[in-house]
């Protein structure tokens, strides 16, 4: 077969498919290999396979090397790649050998699956996210990256605060995943959504005989979480007697299931989350002074959407990708004006809000671009400061001035604290406002 | 200046996640580099990036790796220059005269203006 109608029908597959020599330098690669490597056809020609592909097994099980030695194809295995992005993308990988119309082999050939969209399916159903599913570009949320590791690695108590949809659940599930407890269970409680009778038998669980129905005995909540974490939601909205008996836990880490005379032992990692300031509830007597530090042993403190708007584009990309995958659709992106309107709005539900909004452009928008007719009225006909323009007819040099006068007005013109959430240097920003001539109310 | 590079054999490991040893260089200004070298224990990414910030590590060279965890090593106050391939040997030299940025130090696709290793953060060396 020629070579050039042998390209032509690699490229027209779906699937990455690389071809190797005897010294493992690869010798064709189609098109869908370069989109899921990211390295381009010219440069992977020639270059050492594990160069290209990246992937953890090719240091010391090569799927290629064990095809060659034993002759036997390697069929679906599921390895991790990083490609180019310094993304890690899960794949799908079949080897077999390569000969010549003699029979003698020439190499071997591999063909690879992109697995992230089913891989984006199962975490959703699994829930079972990492600390890479936490995207963000701020300074503050790079901090808590960077004692995340500290914070898994211990047993110690969490404490997250952070406003309704900020993503406490999901630091919380990262912060499992990543401990020495990954392999044990992760159980939710919401302790603001069951009165106290309920959430004490769901808690610690009972015995038969411990009230009227109880026939047979209930594992509760601690029992269930045994050796794994128990995340322990809106823990600011527990009574007081539930919260005397959640500090005998903490302190005794025994518990008694109702109706039960002995105790049980508790080996359950906590992490408990509030959209409250616990400290504010403990000054108005609302909140045990003693829980409060038992359960602050360390704590983690997510901020709202509004004072990390760098993250939006790359919260919507995520999103976007996600919903995608989820409703098989291809909506390419946002545009530029989407974005403007979506870069205007103070988010006070926060990450989840900016997720119901593209859920809700994902309806309207059937394929393309999001335009900003498909986002909720509020955003759309949101009259940008001092401009009188229908939207459509902005530039995105009037888009960037309308964002700048909205954040600054968000931090009471305040330009060194617009400079720092916006993630820009102050002289930047000065030159901006100079150049896009935006005024400063009273020079403030 | 401490530097870390996970390797295989005398070369950079094409993965981070899969390196056998850890390199430490411990090099500054007119100082013989001194290596150690020492098979790395830990096996989740995140126990090796523990391990990287408790050594003291100021710079990680290193084949690929997830921006997720470059982020990580950076909040952590170690400079990573990530996508990087080559011998033990040649990379420490390019590192230490500066010329590390040259493109051959790169894995195939990825280039210092591309992914996570910026140009800037290629700058230096141990001079």
């Amino acid at each position: 077969m020629l070579i050039k109608q042998r390209d032509i029908i690699l490229d027209s597959i779906a699937d990455g498919v690389f071809t190797v020599d005897h010294q493992w330098r690869i010798t064709s690669f189609n098109r869908a290999a370069e989109k899921i490597t990211g390295v381009a056809r010219e440069e992977a020609i020639g270059q050492q396979c594990r160069d290209v592909l990246k992937a953890e097994i090719c240091e010391k099980s090569c799927c290629l090397q064990k095809t060659m030695t034993t002759g036997e194809p390697i069929v679906n295995k599921t390895v991790y790649i990083v490609n180019t992005l310094g993304q890690r993308l899960p794949i799908s990988i079949s080897t077999a050998m390569l000969r010549d119309e003699t029979g003698a082999v020439i190499g071997a050939v591999e063909t690879f699956r992109d697995m992230s969209i089913e891989e984006t399916l199962r975490k959703t159903i699994e829930e079972a996210y990492s600390f890479e599913d936490i995207i963000s570009k701020n300074k503050r949320m790079h901090r808590l990256f960077g004692i995340l590791p500290d914070v898994a690695d211990s047993a110690s108590t969490v404490l997250i605060e952070g406003d309704s949809g900020t993503g406490k659940e999901l630091f919380a599930r990262a912060i499992h995943n990543l401990s020495p407890r990954k392999n044990k269970p992760f159980i939710a409680v919401n302790c603001g959504a069951l009165p106290d009778t309920l959430l004490e038998s769901e808690l610690f669980g009972y015995k038969a005989g411990a009230f009227t129905d109880a026939k047979k005995d209930k594992p509760g909540r601690f029992k269930q979480a045994d050796r794994g974490t128990l995340f322990l939601d809106e823990i600011g909205d527990v009574s007081a007697a539930m919260q005397v008996r959640l500090l005998r836990v903490l302190q005794e880490k025994t518990y008694e299931p109702l109706g039960s005379v002995e105790s049980t032992k508790a080996d359950v990692r906590i992490i408990a989350a509030t959209n409250r300031t616990l400290a504010d509830l403990v000054k108005e007597g609302k909140f045990r002074e003693d829980l409060y530090y038992r359960i602050n042993v360390i704590r983690l403190s997510l901020p709202p959407l509004r004072e990390r708007m760098e993250d939006i584009p790359l919260l919507v990309a995520h999103f976007i990708g996600r919903l995608n995958a989820i409703q098989q659709k291809n909506i390419l992106g946002v545009t530029d004006e989407a974005l403007a309107c979506l870069m205007s709005h103070d988010y006070p539900g926060n990450i989840r809000e900016l997720e119901n909004i593209l859920e809700r452009a994902f309806i309207l928008c059937k394929s393309g671009m999001i335009e900003p007719h498909h986002l909720p009225e509020s955003l759309y006909i949101h009259k940008p400061a001092d401009s009188k323009q229908p939207l459509e007819t902005l530039s995105i040099k009037d888009m960037e001035a309308i964002f700048l006068t909205n954040a600054l007005r968000r931090n009471d013109w305040n330009r060194m604290k617009t400079a720092r959430q916006l993630g820009m240097h102050k002289s930047t920003l000065f030159r901006k406002i100079k150049a896009l001539n935006i005024h400063i109310p009273h020079e403030k | 200046m401490k530097v870390a590079i996970p390797v295989c054999g005398n070369r950079v490991s094409t993965v981070f996640d899969a390196a056998d040893e850890l390199l430490m260089v411990e090099t500054g200004p007119g100082v013989a580099p001194e290596q150690s070298r020492a098979r790395w224990k830990e096996d989740t990414v995140i126990a090796r990036t523990v391990h990287i910030r408790e050594s003291g590590v100021q710079v990680l060279i290193c084949g690929a790796l997830s921006g997720s965890v470059a982020r990580m090593l950076n909040a952590a106050g170690v400079r990573v220059i990530p996508f990087i391939r080559g011998t033990v040997d040649e990379v420490l030299e390019a590192f230490c005269n500066g010329t590390l940025s040259g493109r051959h130090f790169f894995l195939p696709g990825c280039t210092p203006c591309e992914g996570q290793g910026r140009r800037r953060r290629l700058r230096g060396g141990c001079k």
